[in-house]
């Protein structure tokens, strides 16, 4: 396996892991304004940034494959 | 608190302590586990120092304490911290990079001799144990007041959350630890923002809350929404901006736990911006917190303890979802600060008691291991200050700051920036915390001193001018008898443009007597030697841009600007 390989596998497993933590909290927060309306443009906007960052990590991790 | 904030609040904050653990293998080497083997890149070294700085106690203390003193406390988050931290980057810290100690207080027993290291070491363990009970008895109010939590269980849940943001530094050592923190960091600020942004909202904004405030008491806006509105009698609000200033500058400048994340950067370079970056971090985040107090004033006017004004916001304006974020938030403030007080606090056992003057020659894995046992006992001595927080925590932080803290400050200072003599050191220190005491004593007792010998305000002035003015007078005393101090006696321990360390580390390491053939001498004499920059200089040298010290003057400017023009 060469260096590069070696130093790849962390790195798709961190943007992998930040991905699905990232994505998890905003299936959440989407989840809360069940709970309550109260804010929802609030929550639905964080999760909205969220979902993007998330997108972006899952890209990188495929990427970097 | 509903199951889904439970959820979110334990997915963001275990999942980056799942993370840690994963992440960051087992360090053996004591080099790799104290320092991260001086691998750390500059937004690391930033975001860690400003999650470290920032803990849980300073979301609930800081609403707390500006629902009494409100915007004032702007001077030490705008410009104390961030002064202290690049005096720390750009001064004090330089001299240690280079000589290549794991401490603050080593370098203080290379400066000052024995004693001085080990009052450092002392100082040092009051202060972040003293912080500690902080984050400790904040937990627990929201947990109790917000997550309506029994009082038994609340203080499982806080041992709990203590004892696992230990295992990742048990495990990873610094570079976890400050991982970490850049993690924890995005949640805290976005805790803050969500937090604020829905409160000042609600309020209608500086002219709502101008005017509810107003309608408690006329004199409230001058007094909250003011950088100089607040001032006891008999102490001018320059005084208090001074005093919150100079808080958080020794803050930076004396602690190890602090000090051990910018030695581990991998370059000069890396741990000046980080100074930067932490300083841009801490100033958004604390604009946020700091606000809170005057807007829990207008809602809460009459809380008999102002460190539950943070919970009751929390619970009254924030529905499902948004309050678990926000907890999560508080919670990761948290754990930044109990990973850095570990592994900090730690650092100074085993490398400055320990080693020093107990078991003085182990192979190098012993002191690793003692490190690692040593996280837990650190973590306990917390619980030591709980029954003392009542009154507010920041209050009785400020006391106890100003009279034990702010002289080892001007000791270090004293000791980088002049050719003082090695003797001063134990002089200034020993001046500075008599006084303090004597003032700590003399209000407690009811004494017939003068406000300005005894208010926590005056302390922070006098501590700062006292040790630095008796060590340099008797500096000149022992001059007079011995002659100036040798430049010998100074290579490498004053700041110096320039210097090079390949000239003197070996020096270095036979410096002092008492470390021949010990471990201590051994790491100091096999610790590498980190570049300047961590790139190749372009021939014209530096653009503006990649200056850490342009950027340094110019948020230094303009948060002066803001304090003192604006927002005076």
């Amino acid at each position: 396996m060469s260096e590069s390989e070696k130093e790849g596998k962390p790195a798709r497993f961190e943007r992998l892991y930040t991905a699905v933590l990232l994505l998890v909290v905003a299936v959440l927060l989407l989840l809360s304004t069940l709970y309550t309306p109260a804010l929802w443009g609030v929550k639905a906007g964080i999760a909205l940034g969220l979902l993007g960052m998330s997108s972006y990590f899952f890209w990188r991790a495929r990427s970097s494959r | 608190m509903t199951l889904i904030d439970w959820l979110l609040l334990l997915t963001i904050n275990g999942g980056i302590v799942a993370y840690g653990l994963v992440a960051f293998g087992q360090k053996r080497e004591s080099f790799d586990w104290y320092l991260a083997a001086k691998s750390m890149p500059w937004w690391v070294v930033g975001l860690s120092a400003f999650g470290t700085a920032v803990d849980s106690g300073d979301y609930v203390a800081i609403a707390g304490a500006s629902y009494k003193l409100g915007f004032s406390q702007l001077s030490q988050w705008w410009l104390g911290i961030a002064a202290g931290w690049f005096i720390l980057s750009f001064f004090v810290i330089v001299p240690m990079y280079r000589s290549g100690v794991f401490t603050n207080a080593e370098w203080l027993e290379f400066r000052f001799g024995p004693a001085v290291r080990l009052l450092a070491v002392l100082i040092n363990i009051q202060s972040r144990t003293n912080v500690l009970g902080n984050i400790f008895f904040s937990m627990f109010l929201i947990l109790s007041v917000v997550a309506q939590v029994e009082e038994g269980w609340a203080w499982v849940v806080v041992v709990g959350a203590a004892a696992t943001s230990t295992l990742y530094i048990i495990r990873g050592g610094l570079q976890a630890g400050a991982f970490m923190d850049a993690m924890q960091s995005a949640v805290m600020i976005v805790a803050s923002l969500v937090l604020w942004g829905v409160l000042w909202t609600q309020v209608g904004g500086w002219d709502g809350l101008e005017q509810k405030l107003a309608a408690l008491d006329p004199q409230l806006p001058g007094t909250l929404l003011h950088v100089g509105g607040y001032s006891p009698p008999g102490v001018s609000p320059w005084v208090v901006a001074c005093c919150f200033v100079i808080v958080l500058t020794t803050y930076a400048v004396i602690n190890q736990y602090e000090a051990i994340r910018f030695l581990g950067a991998r370059s000069e370079w890396d741990f000046k911006m980080a100074a930067l970056v932490a300083s841009l971090a801490t100033a958004i985040c604390l604009w946020f917190n700091v606000c809170l107090g005057p807007l829990a004033r207008a809602e809460f006017p009459n809380l008999a303890i102002t460190d539950q004004a943070y919970p009751l916001l929390v619970q009254k304006y924030l529905p499902t979802g948004l309050l678990g974020l926000v907890l999560a938030g508080v919670v990761a403030a948290g754990y930044s600060t109990f990973d850095s007080i570990g592994i900090g606090i730690t650092s100074l056992f085993v490398r400055d008691v320990y080693a020093r003057f107990l078991v003085k020659n182990a192979p190098d894995a012993h002191y690793t291991r003692v490190g690692r046992l040593a996280v837990p006992f650190i973590m306990a001595c917390g619980f030591l200050y709980v029954p003392f927080l009542k009154e507010g925590m920041m209050l009785f932080y400020l006391r106890l700051a100003g009279a034990i803290a702010v002289p080892l400050m001007s000791v270090i200072l004293t000791g980088v920036f002049t050719r003082v003599h090695r003797q001063t050191g134990i002089i200034g220190l020993l001046v500075g915390l008599g006084y303090g005491l004597s003032a700590i004593i003399g209000e407690a007792k009811g004494w017939p001193l003068p406000v300005w010998y005894t208010s926590t305000w005056w302390t922070y002035l006098w501590n700062t001018l006292l040790p630095a003015g008796t060590m340099l007078f008797s500096s000149w005393i022992i001059s007079q008898w011995k002659g100036p101090a040798r430049d010998e006696e100074l290579r490498g321990l004053v700041y110096a443009r320039g210097s090079r360390p390949e000239d003197y580390r070996q020096a270095m390491g036979h410096r002092l007597r008492a470390l021949e053939g010990t471990w201590l001498q051994k790491t100091l004499l096999e610790a590498p030697i980190r570049p300047e920059y961590p790139f190749a200089l372009p021939p014209g040298g530096l653009p503006w841009h990649r200056r850490p010290g342009v950027w340094a003057c110019l948020y230094l400017g303009v948060a002066a600007f803001l304090l003192y023009g604006v927002l005076w």
